[in-house]
């Protein structure tokens, strides 16, 4: 049941985040603290999200250039920076992980 | 001419297609995977349509995290559609509420990116009816596609083995959203406190790191903004 709230809640959320300015884009304009801080978004909370996934193994922090996700994950932003492309930013990631995977597999 | 911009609109998307695919079976077996039915699974990713979202509040609920932060998470990743329609809404200010209410349940990445890209170049001053033709040109074969991608996931739910680590993939999709966008010194130094921020409290329960770590770095990239502002206004008065 309570899948189903969460389900029902992360729809509505995100069909409100696609509509509202669409429809009063012509109507208001937001308040410059609200504009400001849209910006950041990306750069603060994104980067929140996404890198944890990428430097913690098993529970705790792994700097070490053996650690296959955080080499990818700077492969990646080197790509995107370079190319502004999702598709080969996440195929030059995924291929990192996969290479420095395998080449700890046959070495070990 | 509402037909070639269609049929324009399909075609420009064409690229985006095979990423399309991989994004909806991961979304479809992640779901699954995190102890979703297979309905449920294919609910939501046909009824959210946004798989970025999706994979990352159904990983931190499956990690622990209690439901209310899977949607606030899921709300965040999305939060950048906002600014999509801010940038749309002038182009189709004669959309009937139907029209714009369709627009904004298949808008993606890739449509806002391409449909933008024409109506404020190529397509300027074209009239509705033929902008609109063009934005569901990118939309409708994207959405079937996904579609499909994501029953397909979700039928092969755990089949898919975790050794191609495929859960990594939201986060390089992010990558790809984060970059651009750090722009200038106070968006960088955002991205920086963010990263040790997030590292450092995620061992915080109910995943809160993440939200604290992306709020004070949000805050440290306005207060820098603040300040370059200020200094740029004092430098300029006599």
């Amino acid at each position: 049941m309570i899948v189903w709230v969460m389900i029902a809640l992360m729809i509505a959320v995100t069909f409100a985040e696609r509509y509202v300015m669409l429809e009063l884009a012509n109507r208001v304009t937001l308040p410059m603290w609200l504009l400001r801080s849209l910006r950041f978004v990306p750069a603060a909370l994104l980067t929140a999200i996404a890198v944890p996934n990428l430097i913690i193994r098993g529970g705790s922090v792994d700097l070490s250039p053996l650690n296959a996700r955080l080499l990818a994950g700077i492969v990646a932003a080197f790509v995107a920076w370079r190319t502004r492309n999702v598709i080969y930013t996440i195929g030059a990631g995924m291929l990192t992980i996969w290479v420095v995977t395998l080449l700890q597999a046959s070495q070990s | 001419m509402q037909r070639a911009a269609f049929l324009a609109g399909l075609r420009d998307n064409l690229p985006f297609m095979p990423g399309t695919i991989a994004f909806g079976l991961l979304a479809g077996a992640v779901s699954v995977q995190s102890g979703l039915t297979q309905f449920q699974a294919m609910f939501l990713s046909t009824i959210l349509f946004a798989g970025n979202s999706q994979i990352v509040a159904l990983q931190l609920f499956s990690g622990g995290a209690p439901w209310i932060i899977a949607v606030l998470a899921c709300g965040v990743v999305n939060l950048r559609h906002v600014m999509y329609g801010m940038s749309l809404g002038p182009h189709v200010r004669e959309a009937p509420t139907r029209w714009k209410l369709l627009m904004a349940f298949l808008m993606v990445d890739n449509v806002y990116g391409l449909s933008h890209a024409h109506f404020a170049g190529d397509g300027r001053g074209l009239d509705w009816g033929t902008k609109r033709a063009y934005y569901f040109g990118t939309a409708l074969l994207g959405y079937a596609i996904w579609v499909a991608a994501c029953i397909a996931g979700a039928v092969l739910g755990t089949g898919i083995p975790p050794s191609w680590q495929l859960d990594a993939i939201p986060s390089l999709g992010m990558i790809a959203i984060i970059v651009p966008n750090v722009k200038d010194c106070p968006a960088l130094l955002a991205a920086l406190v963010s990263v040790v921020l997030a590292t450092l409290l995620n061992d915080l329960p109910l995943r809160v790191g993440v939200l604290i770590a992306g709020g004070v770095a949000m805050l440290v990239g306005l207060a820098l903004e603040q300040v370059a502002l200020d200094r740029a206004e004092r430098g300029t008065r006599p």
